[in-house]
């Protein structure tokens, strides 16, 4: 399978950014991360290894993070561009390559976001309150539970009935995540 | 068949970033053999993209990158006298006749485009009423009610009817369970005795999920009136009936 670079990183770049956040304590290490990351994907795909599916190219993307926050933030000298020492800058000047299928897999991301979008609108206002401090105002279940007084096992199921909710909206509307 | 691997729990954690180096070896660990997780943690990459980059949603409603692409300039006379037409439509009140094939009338698979079919949240202080032993017996219809099978539950739930006729959760859940089921001339006759039955949020909920049922059913009149209800009430749900009855409306 060819990667659909562009989808591929629409949809991942956030997902990454938060997790390399998290891991490296800084938003603009996480970017520089995250970029990282791309180019690490970007090479293993043109050294020759191919991924069955979306889903294990989403997962090298996300170790190569996971690996590359950690190792941004136990490196000694942090100031110094991780790319460099990795000798990938060479792919910075090169474009992207283009993938096949472009308007029908614009057309499924499209199906896909106004569908989720249209499922968070409907939420109900107690499941859009979760939703809210969670997602927008990026609160964790803890310190939810503490200002509530929900307890945080019940967080935990709200947010999971939550999330099948929506997944099963977008499904509906025929492209499941 | 969804996962019961504690992990799930860890999977938005994940996403935000909330999780430290080992925890997070542990999800991708897991995630990389598990269908389900697999296909959560794409639906949370989703959510999180449309929260960080609002303009995501934006732009795939756009035209991609056909908007890029050099185009023909429309032809001015042409547009002019196309809008004019259209004012003068308007203004005859006959727009909505002109572009409609039926003639005006409200097309039920267009209702059915507004109609949100996602279950109400499971608020399980809602669902104990007086009497504690009635309470475990309806929690034990209850059971699956988060799980695949949802023609079981309303199964159970009407076997628990048959003892319990006045019980106005159970009357809820079942009408939400058969319009789930696509059994909506039952679903909405559930809803109804639920409404007249419940107080509080629960009669909120229902309302809303009768409103639901009734633009499924293709019938924008009775829709109207449960959301002319709701927002009446001045509930949680008043905003979200006024925003439908709006959508209604154009």
């Amino acid at each position: 399978m060819r990667i659909p670079w562009e989808s591929f990183l629409a949809r991942y770049r956030a997902l990454g950014r938060n997790l390399a956040a998290g891991l490296t304590g800084s938003r603009d290490d996480a970017d520089d991360v995250v970029q990282e990351a791309m180019l690490a994907l970007l090479r293993a795909e043109r050294d020759g290894e191919r991924f069955a599916t979306l889903e294990h190219a989403r997962n090298y993307f996300l170790r190569a993070v996971r690996n590359l926050a950690l190792r941004r933030r136990l490196s000694a000298a942090n100031h110094e561009p991780l790319r460099e020492s990795l000798g990938e800058l060479a792919f910075q000047s090169e474009p992207l390559p283009e993938f096949g299928g472009l308007a029908s897999e614009l057309e499924r991301e499209k199906a896909r976001l106004s569908a989720l979008d249209a499922a968070v609108s409907g939420l109900e206002p107690d499941a859009r309150a979760l939703f809210e401090s969670r997602l927008r105002e990026r609160r964790t279940l803890a310190a939810i539970s503490d200002e509530t007084g929900v307890p945080i096992s019940t967080l935990h199921s709200r947010e999971k009935a939550l999330l099948e909710r929506l997944r099963r909206a977008v499904e509906r509307a025929g492209d499941g995540p | 068949m969804s996962c019961t691997s504690p992990i799930v729990r860890e999977l938005s954690a994940f996403a935000m970033g909330e999780l430290d180096e080992e925890r997070s070896r542990d999800v991708l660990d897991h995630v990389e053999a598990c269908a389900s997780c697999s296909r959560e943690l794409d639906l949370l990459a989703d959510l999180v993209r449309l929260e960080a980059e609002p303009r995501a949603l934006q732009s795939t409603r756009g035209e991609g990158r056909t908007a890029a692409l050099p185009r023909k300039r429309p032809w001015r006379w042409a547009r002019r006298i196309a809008v004019a037409a259209a004012l003068l439509l308007l203004a005859l009140g006959l727009f909505d006749r002109a572009f409609d094939p039926s003639g005006g009338a409200v097309r039920p698979a267009d209702l059915a485009a507004l109609a949100d079919r996602s279950l109400p949240s499971f608020v399980a202080a809602e669902l104990r009423g007086p009497e504690a032993g009635l309470a475990s017996e309806f929690e034990l219809a209850m059971q699956g009610w988060q799980g695949p099978d949802l023609g079981a539950v309303e199964s159970s739930l009407t076997r628990f009817l048959d003892a319990h006729p006045d019980h106005a959760p159970a009357r809820f859940y079942r009408g939400v369970a058969r319009r789930d089921l696509d059994r909506l001339d039952e679903a909405r006759a559930d809803l109804r005795s639920a409404v007249d039955r419940a107080q509080g949020p629960l009669r909120e909920h229902a309302l809303w999920c009768l409103a639901q049922t009734e633009l499924l059913s293709g019938d924008a009149e009775s829709a109207r009136e449960a959301l002319r209800t709701l927002r009446d009430s001045g509930g949680d749900y008043a905003e979200c009936a006024l925003a439908l009855e709006e959508r209604l409306a154009r």
